[in-house]
């Protein structure tokens, strides 16, 4: 199984945590809080659509509304493939932190 | 701000690039932005995301359809192969067209390209003179000897001076044999620093200081030694007189496109030795070409000022008019055409011939990308059914469009290719052909390649834009409820294009035809003098051949030739001597610039002309020395009524006019007769003019050499057929001509393939109406009567609108000559008819096949 990248990672975070409010603007949002950068639209999308295509997330479309010019909503969702992924990605950063115990302990 | 919607154009691509959804987030983040910092800093957000969305945007479109791009282009390859033919003279006629306008294009940017490759090009100049002479200003590329030098010293600009002397067709002799070579230049040392001359073997620090040293260049090494060492090896050059020279250097062959170009440079220190004092003098000008080089930053207009006050320093009283002027180096070959410049370094190149060929070029191009198009458009209607299985195969519009481009771009591609093909195989006979080796290539040249990209995308795109527009609008369902539609009608817009290209190839003959006439007429026009049987001895050895009577007599004695006369430097298309002439009452200002030429009293049998008032020079009469005759332009010119009898003037000596001769012309007729006075030639005249029995006569030739050599040794023989100078006086004509010729062939080549392929279009899309027709009881006759005639009206229409066009350009050009054919009506009928004749061949094959088809056969599935 392909590693997730950082950028991957966070999405996949911060998608799971806005539950039933993950469309592109919010989750824009929280991953930019994460790296403390905006992240270009274009450059989150593309990871977006990535991890759709990987099947880490699911796309649902919403209804049109106003506010967006009458354009609808897209909300994401993770999948059983997607958890698996983020599990993975965790238990592989402990693994390589437990070579060097001292670092991981403060300061 | 009023409006709170983001900008629309951005809108629209980030809708368009990135799906509907997300654009609706752009949209709620831009509200948001707007709500807290305002609409400006909005806007500017939601602008700044479409460039930053730009190259994802690119990588998406490249990698993205891949897979789609694969089977257009597999569907394109297929379409190609069904249609071979079609294919085939679709490719062919762009790829003639962009041959040819390459080739044309790989003139004019050498041409352009003059002196282009010297370091420092900006900071060299040549000084010019400005010389008033009989009321008009004569421009002058040579100065005084001593000027180069004087100038650089004592103006702080001038860098460095090059003094630089030609002489043309130098007879050399190497150990036994002759040669001779066209251009020679006595050079100082600097001429290698200034113009950056590269030498393969001999120092160049000191190549040219010693006299009678010489550099050659390999070509000549190789022509004279094979492959030795020609260092400190010998030759003889003839100027005045024959002299022996040391070769101290090697020089690399120079590139064509500089007006330098010689295959020999020998030392200007030696013109001390063999002229003397005339190359120290200021009287003695009219010689040398100086170049300058400037110092950096330095202004020419200031210079200009300061050279003309030197000169005016040294010069005569009645040379103080003259001023003097630096031309930039890169001006000098392209310009002077148009400037008549005297004495230049080189024939220079015109202008207006560099538009011509530009602008045939163009029009080739043009004419081929029309063909293209009418080809690509004329075939596709038939493919209606394909667009229609696709689009209920579930293709969308765009994938037809995009099919259809592809398909246009392979074709254009493949004619790109096959179009750099043929020019690289035609590029070395151009090169001959011109004369000159093209060594700065076109595919050197960085800015043809994307120009002609260019042309293919624009060609491509038009060509397949319009069937993939129109084509892929038609909904299946329409497409197969009744039939075939109603086909896309534009054969109007076709048939307009075919006008166009036999308006373009009609003009092109009319021209192309006048031009030959000119040239026919220039060959065959009477001169006033017999030119056949005629030759010209050239002699410079002026110490060898002092008693020209002895010589004469020896010649008749011993040999064949019919009649010898002794004349001071035949005039010929490149040559001639000029002074101002007048008459008594006359100032200076009001004479008349005449040609003067000195002669002995066999000169008007020898050249056969008439006598038409006086007499003749008589040999022994010493009056006659202050004689001259004239000729009647001459007589015109001065405005005399009676001239037999009266006084000329040449500066302060008088001459009496004796005689009056009719016209001749030993100048190209390019130009008008000159006024030209004969003076009675001394014992020394250096050419002899010899009537020989018939033409090209080796026999006799041998007897003249002999007879020369028999009385001087030492004397290269040199001698030109008149016939021959004067045919080479139009070589320039006869290149245009035949270059002409050859893309007349070309525009009316790809004309025909355009006209072919719209009958064949017509003819298919009607071979229903031919059937119908046919059962109703038409004849073939009437049917290919019917087809054709309708391209015959296009074709008289293009022809004749053609004329006007042609007539004007072709008038300009002729202006150029003093003597001109007249156009006539033929060129214009012989065009017309041409046009009319091959256009109807390549149509009544189509039509001819359509109406001897079975009418069961076309109708058989209605």
């Amino acid at each position: 199984m392909d590693l997730l990248t950082r950028l991957e990672e966070a999405i996949l975070i911060a998608v799971l945590k806005l539950k039933d409010n993950a469309y592109g603007v919010p989750v824009n949002h929280e991953v930019s809080k994460i790296f403390g950068r905006t992240y270009t639209m274009g450059g989150l999308y593309f990871a977006l659509d990535q991890l759709v295509r990987k099947e880490y997330l699911k796309k649902r479309s919403a209804n049109p509304m106003p506010k967006r010019g009458g354009r609808c909503r897209s909300y994401y969702r993770l999948t059983l493939e997607g958890k698996e992924a983020l599990e993975a990605a965790r238990q592989h950063q402990i693994q390589l932190w437990e070579a060097v115990p001292e670092l991981g302990k403060g300061s | 701000m009023k409006n709170k919607n983001p900008p629309r154009l951005a809108a629209w691509f980030l809708a368009r690039i990135s799906g509907s959804s997300v654009a609706g987030d752009y949209e709620e983040i831009y509200q948001e932005i707007a709500s807290e910092y305002g609409f400006r800093s909005a806007r500017f957000w939601y602008r700044s995301q479409v460039l930053k969305s730009l190259p994802m945007f690119a990588t998406n479109l490249i990698f993205g359809s891949v897979d789609m791009l694969k089977n257009y282009f597999k569907l394109a390859y297929r379409n190609i192969l069904r249609h071979k033919r079609y294919a085939f003279l679709n490719i062919l006629g762009l790829a003639v067209g962009l041959a040819a306008c390459l080739l044309m294009a790989s003139y004019v940017i050498h041409e352009l390209s003059f002196e282009t490759m010297h370091p420092n090009k900006e900071r060299i100049f040549r000084i010019n003179g400005r010389i008033p002479m009989g009321g008009q200003v004569l421009l002058n590329a040579v100065v005084a000897p001593p000027f180069g030098p004087a100038a650089e010293e004592s103006v702080p600009e001038i860098e460095e001076s090059v003094r630089i002397l030609r002489r043309h067709n130098v007879p050399v002799r190497i150990k036994e044999k002759d040669f001779k070579e066209r251009k020679v230049f006595f050079a100082e040392q600097e001429i290698l620093e200034v113009f950056a001359i590269p030498l393969v073997r001999g120092n160049p620090k000191t190549a040219l200081e010693a006299p009678f040293s010489v550099i050659i260049d390999e070509t000549l090494a190789q022509k004279y030694y094979g492959n030795g060492n020609p260092i400190g090896k010998t030759l003889h050059l003839t100027l005045h007189r024959t002299f022996q020279f040391a070769i101290t250097g090697v020089m690399k062959i120079m590139p064509s496109n500089t007006a330098l170009r010689t295959p020999m440079i020998a030392s200007f220190a030696t013109l001390y030795q063999t002229h003397g004092e005339a190359i120290r003098q200021w009287q003695s000008w009219g010689m040398i070409t100086t170049f300058v080089r400037l110092q950096r930053g330095a202004d020419p207009k200031t210079v200009d000022e300061k050279i003309t006050a030197i000169a005016r320093l040294h010069l005569d009283e009645d040379e103080k008019e003259a001023s003097y002027y630096l031309q930039p180096l890169d001006k000098i070959y392209i310009n002077n055409a148009t400037q008549g410049m005297n004495n230049d370094l080189d024939n220079s190149g015109d202008i207006t011939r560099l538009y011509v060929f530009s602008a045939v070029a163009l029009l080739i191009l043009i004419i081929a990308a029309i063909n293209f198009i009418n080809l690509s458009t004329a075939k596709i209607a038939g493919r209606l059914k394909e667009v229609g299985i696709r689009k209920t195969c579930g293709a969308t519009r765009s994938h037809l469009i995009k099919q259809f481009l592809m398909e246009s771009f392979l074709l254009t591609g493949l004619a790109m290719g096959l179009g750099l093909f043929l020019f690289s195989l035609f590029k070395p006979r151009l090169d001959v052909y011109l004369g000159k080796s093209l060594n700065l290539g076109v595919l050197s040249t960085p800015w043809i390649l994307p120009a002609v990209s260019a042309m293919v995308i624009i060609v491509g795109f038009l060509a397949g834009s319009y069937p993939a527009i129109f084509l892929s609008r038609f909904q299946a369902a329409i497409i197969f409820r009744s039939g075939i539609p109603r086909g896309p009608s534009k054969a109007g817009l076709r048939r307009i294009l075919v006008g166009v290209q036999f308006f373009i190839a009609g003009a092109l003959i009319v021209c192309t035809l006048v031009v030959l006439k000119q040239v026919r007429y220039s060959e065959t026009k009477d001169l006033g003098f017999d030119k056949n049987n005629l030759i010209v001895v050239n002699n410079r050895d002026t110490t060898r051949l002092k008693n020209a009577p002895v010589v004469k007599e020896r010649i008749l004695r011993q040999t064949e030739a019919l009649a010898v006369s002794s004349v001071d430097n035949f005039p010929s298309a490149q040559n001639r001597n000029i002074s101002t002439v007048r008459i008594e009452g006359q100032t200076e200002e009001q004479g008349s610039i005449a040609q003067s030429l000195e002669v002995d009293e066999d000169f008007i049998s020898t050249m056969e002309l008439k006598l038409t008032a006086g007499r003749n020079f008589e040999f022994g009469r010493s009056a006659d020395k202050e004689a001259v005759l004239l000729n009647q332009t001459a007589v015109q010119s001065l405005g005399l009524a009676d001239p037999v009898g009266q006084f000329l003037y040449r500066g302060e000596k008088s001459y009496r006019i004796i005689g009056i001769l009719e016209d001749w012309n030993t100048n190209s007729i390019h130009s008008r007769i000159y006024p030209t006075v004969l003076f009675y030639a001394d014992e020394t005249a250096g050419d002899l003019v010899i009537r020989i029995p018939s033409s090209r006569n080796q026999e006799v030739i041998s007897q003249i050499r002999e007879a020369i050599y028999g009385l001087f040794p030492e004397q290269i023989f040199d001698f030109a057929y008149v016939d021959d100078l004067h045919f080479r006086s139009y070589d320039e004509e006869r290149r245009l001509a035949s270059l002409l010729i050859s893309f007349c062939q070309l525009t009316v080549f790809v004309a025909c393939l355009g006209i072919f392929g719209l009958a064949a279009y017509s003819t298919e899309q009607r071979t229903k109406e031919i059937g119908i027709r046919k059962v109703l009881g038409s004849s073939i006759s009437r049917i290919v009567m019917m087809f054709t005639s309708k391209y015959a009206r296009w074709v008289i229409a293009a022809n004749i609108l053609a004329w006007p066009a042609a007539y004007f350009v072709v008038n300009k050009w002729l202006q150029a000559f003093a003597f001109r054919t007249a156009i006539g009506l033929a060129p214009f009928i012989i065009a017309g008819l041409m046009t009319l004749a091959v256009a109807l061949l390549s149509v009544i094959f189509q039509t001819l096949k359509a109406a001897l088809s079975n009418p069961a056969d076309s109708l058989r599935y209605e």
